[in-house]
């Protein structure tokens, strides 16, 4: 082989390594601190971003009547910033940084971030480590939050979209901390003390449980530096009360609320028979035949043929980890408002019934593929991820063999999956509308105060 | 011995080829590739983006007058059946996504798709070819056409309609500026959207949809002479024409005084105040007072010392949450500042309108202290920078300059105007702030029936 040929192999072997495209798989690697943290690792050498995500598992909304707020205003009180520092200057100093910190809950999840340029990822990592070591936790600032997050929900009670979808969370969810959570209750805010909140710190931001993924361009071994920094000195272990579970209902009525609105608000759904797996990806395949974009069914029923509204969306919602409903939304001219409530369950029950076709499924692959690797490009966006699958028990190479798994779903496989998870008929559905003649409703309320009625 | 050259030469060569070529291939900025054309080339297995940027947006329908023409117009070409293709353009890729959106001085048609085996040309042919064909002309059904307009209704009564705070803040920017079209809102009101044709489409079209008046933006891997090629093939037979004049580049009058507005919604909670003033401004050198009005916007909307928000939160505990700052160039010499918050808890809307009024009248060049502007310049230069090796970013900060119907060859010099903005030249334009001008208010509260 002439030098000349040698160079040109060797230029075009650097090339491809180089320009290698978002789809190889990033490579999980499972590191551990000085301080005995373990932790992921994604190296993306030629990222602009280092990003740090955590999270622990965090039983305290679902499982203490009354609670179900703590973690929401425990992780916002202490992103109020460190002894000493205003929340202010802390999101100017971040800013400086070009970094972005966060730490918020779900009901069973507290996480948080970290994410800065790689020469910055240092100085924003003391940054969050005084935040969370030493938090001010004002205890008239934590009044304040409280007041404001309950009047934030009374005030999205107002909202006719919002009102429908926690209407439909009432009917899905039955009585407990599940359903005061979903439906963000306002005097959920009023019940938490300093003392929950000092107690809660102990109980969940510790070593025990914590999951940490980092990825980007820093070595594993800088990497492990700013999780000492962060996390080394938690306690080791915290008393959480044991896990409960939510209980879904699938009363499949339709309840009407009369009030007065520019539109007619839609929320139809029911609680899904699946468990979160790898291959979860086959129900949504599903879930975005049914609706959403264009080419989606209820897009053109609702939207193409009827010319009854703007938008559709159909999604997978979680109601915990493990548990999802589904939930069919739209906003709809209130003279159309029945015709597109028929339309929506004639959709459901003809996809139910006959199928995801072949073209629409190979459709959606591509697209999820496509997403797929979207989210592969960027650190922040890989660490959600593998933090998400190592929430879900998923193994490593679950982001790495996506596309393989999407790529062998057939319709059969779809349709027989989706038959065996989606909510049966009928679906329950919430309507806010100005009146409720001609639905045929179960139950027509003027107040959601009235909705107990209903059961 | 020569074969000892190689094995020593070569992984030096190959070392060599590793740095040298994040120089060439890692930098994402775009290329021209022809007078209207842009290539933001993308690593290979990537997907393919397309836009479309009409110079045109409703601020230039007939009559000065925004009535909702231009956004009504995209949606037709976007579900029109026109005889070369048997399916609407918005399922054209169903397994990317298609879309679009009007501002007020621009139309913008989206399309991705995904990487395919044999490379974006088939995609970008189709494109192409379907944009070439509608910028001759469109075709849509009076049916189809008649249901868009019920969509677009609907899309109105869901953005605009349905939503109190939304509502008013429409009447007030018809107020403060009533004789030019920046005071109307893009998608029009109710009455005008019932009242739109296809006719008016079709007279938008004739006047502003020319090549000459048209940006076609792609990120994609592709080679900058295949992308020019398959553009200038179907590009070919358009031909340029002279565009109307533009009723927006009119200034607005500035009625000097203030009004005030005080609505109540039962749906309300917490009231919430919006605060307008419509200012004239010296103007040289657009480029450099736009350089001025992004580093005074980023200040306005930050916490740093002097800000609004140390003002109302920090300092003076009158508001709730991070108050919304606009500062926009409107017309030639004219901004429109306008500042939304919501009041904290037993906190008078009125206070906090005085608070916001007190705030905007001391506006000084003082306000803005040496150090503060060296933060802020120093953020937008080193995001810039990082910008800078994404194409993703590349992109949109593209599409974005040339949507504001900005000219391309002073897009690359603007990060150097913001890095030379000087107190001097700051000063200016937040005495204009704070100077005489038009104020318009308006404060949404509970009714009493709807009070905690």
């Amino acid at each position: 082989m002439n030098r000349v040929r040698r160079f040109a192999l060797l230029f075009a072997a650097a090339a491809i390594l180089i320009q290698s495209p978002p789809t190889s798989a990033q490579i999980i690697t499972h590191e551990r601190t000085p301080a005995g943290l373990a932790f992921r690792h994604v190296h993306m050498p030629e990222e602009h971003a280092q990003a740090l995500y955590f999270a622990w598992k965090d039983t305290t909304a679902g499982s203490i009547a009354g609670k179900e707020a703590l973690p929401t205003l425990a992780t916002a009180l202490i992103l109020e910033g460190p002894r000493g520092m205003s929340r202010s200057a802390m999101i100017e100093d971040l800013r400086d940084l070009r970094a972005t910190v966060n730490l918020g809950a779900t009901v069973d999840v507290t996480q948080g971030h970290l994410v800065a340029p790689p020469e910055k990822f240092a100085d924003a990592g003391r940054l969050l480590a005084r935040t969370l070591a030493e938090p001010a936790l004002s205890t008239d600032r934590l009044a304040e939050i409280a007041k404001s997050r309950a009047v934030s929900s009374r005030q999205a009670e107002g909202n006719p979209e919002s009102q429908a979808q926690r209407l439909l969370a009432r009917l899905m969810i039955g009585e407990g901390s599940y359903r005061s959570y979903a439906t963000t209750a306002p005097a959920i805010f009023e019940r938490v003390t300093m003392d929950d909140i000092d107690r809660w710190r102990k109980d969940v931001l510790v070593r025990e449980g914590i999951i940490v993924v980092a990825a980007g361009p820093l070595g594993a071994t800088e990497i492990a530096r700013t999780v000492d920094r962060l996390f080394a000195d938690l306690p080791q272990a915290g008393k959480l009360p044991p896990p409960a579970k939510p209980i879904l209902q699938a009363p499949g009525k339709l309840v009407v609320l009369e009030r007065p609105v520019v539109q007619t608000i839609i929320a139809a759904g029911g609680p899904m028979a699946l468990a979160v797996t790898p291959d979860l990806a086959r129900t949504q395949l599903a879930v975005a035949a049914l609706g959403g974009n264009p080419s989606a069914r209820l897009w053109k029923a609702v939207r193409e043929r009827l010319g009854a509204a703007y938008g559709v969306s159909t999604s997978l919602q979680p109601v915990d980890l493990e548990t999802r409903t589904l939930v069919i939304r739209t906003a709809v001219a209130n003279e159309k408002a029945k015709g597109a409530l028929a339309a929506i369950r004639e959709e459901y029950a003809r996809l139910i019934a006959e199928g995801v076709t072949d073209e629409e499924l190979e459709a959606l692959k591509r697209l999820f593929v496509t997403s797929h690797r979207d989210r592969l490009r960027r650190a922040p966006s890989v660490a959600a991820n593998v933090l998400t699958q190592v929430l879900h028990h998923f193994p490593d190479e679950y982001l790495a063999s996506y596309e393989g798994r999407v790529g062998r779903y057939d319709r059969t496989a779809v349709n027989t999956d989706m038959r065996a998870t989606f909510p049966k008929q009928p679906l329950t559905a919430v309507a806010v509308a100005p009146s409720a003649d001609g639905f045929a409703a179960d139950c027509v309320i003027r107040s959601p105060d009235e909705l107990a009625r209903c059961d | 011995m020569r074969r000892g050259f190689e094995l020593l030469f070569a992984p030096r060569a190959f070392l060599i080829t590793l740095l040298l070529l994040p120089c060439f291939g890692a930098t994402a900025a775009e290329q021209r590739v022809g007078e209207h054309l842009f290539l933001v080339r993308d690593k290979p297995g990537t997907s393919t983006h397309f836009q479309m940027i009409v110079g045109a947006g409703c601020n230039d329908e007939i009559g000065g007058e925004c009535r909702g023409v231009a956004h009504y117009l995209e949606h037709l070409m976007l579900v029109g059946r026109n005889p070369e293709h048997k399916e609407i353009a918005l399922r054209f890729f169903s397994d990317g996504s298609s879309n679009g959106w009007t501002s007020q001085r621009a139309t913008v048609y989206v399309h991705s798709m995904p990487t395919r085996e044999n490379g974006p040309r088939a995609d970008l042919e189709k494109l192409f070819g379907f944009y070439a064909a509608r910028l001759k002309d469109f075709a849509v059904s009076d049916a189809d056409a008649e249901r868009e307009r019920n969509v677009v209704r609907q899309e109105h009564d869901w953005r605009v309609a349905s939503r109190p705070f939304v509502r008013l803040a429409r009447r007030l920017d018809r107020l403060l500026v009533p004789d030019h079209p920046s005071g109307q809102w893009v998608i029009g009101t109710a009455k005008d959207i019932d009242g739109l044709t296809l006719d008016q489409a079709r007279a938008f079209h004739r006047a502003w949809y020319v090549i000459n008046n048209v940006d076609f933006v792609i990120m994609a891997d592709i080679e900058p002479a295949a992308l020019k090629e398959i553009a200038d093939r179907a590009l070919a037979g358009l031909e340029r024409r002279a565009l109307p004049p533009r009723a927006s580049a009119k200034q607005p009058t500035i009625f000097d005084g203030r009004i005030d507005i005080l609505e109540q919604d039962a749906t309300i909670q917490r009231p919430g105040v919006y605060f307008k003033k419509l200012v004239r401004v010296e103007e040289d050198d657009v480029y450099a007072i736009g350089a001025v009005r992004m580093l005074i916007t980023n200040f306005l909307a930050s916490r740093l010392p002097g800000s609004l928000y140390e003002a109302l939160v920090d300092k003076g505990k009158v508001a709730v949450g991070s108050p919304s700052i606009t500062l926009a160039r409107v017309a030639p010499k004219s901004l429109t500042l306008t500042i939304g918050a919501a009041a904290s808890p037993d906190v008078s809307p009125e206070t906090l309108l005085a608070a916001i009024a007190d705030y905007v009248n001391h506006l000084a060049s003082s306000s803005l202290s040496a150090d503060v502007l060296g933060r802020l310049k120093t953020r937008y230069s080193e995001g810039q920078s990082a910008a800078d090796g994404d194409p993703r970013l590349v992109y949109s900060r593209l599409v974005g300059w040339l949507a504001n119907r900005s000219r391309y060859e002073q897009l690359a010099g603007f990060p150097q105007r913001v890095d030379a903005v000087s107190p001097e030249q700051l000063a200016p334009v937040l005495k204009a702030l704070a100077g005489p001008g038009r104020t318009v208010t308006g404060t949404l509260t509970p009714t009493k029936d709807s009070r905690p």
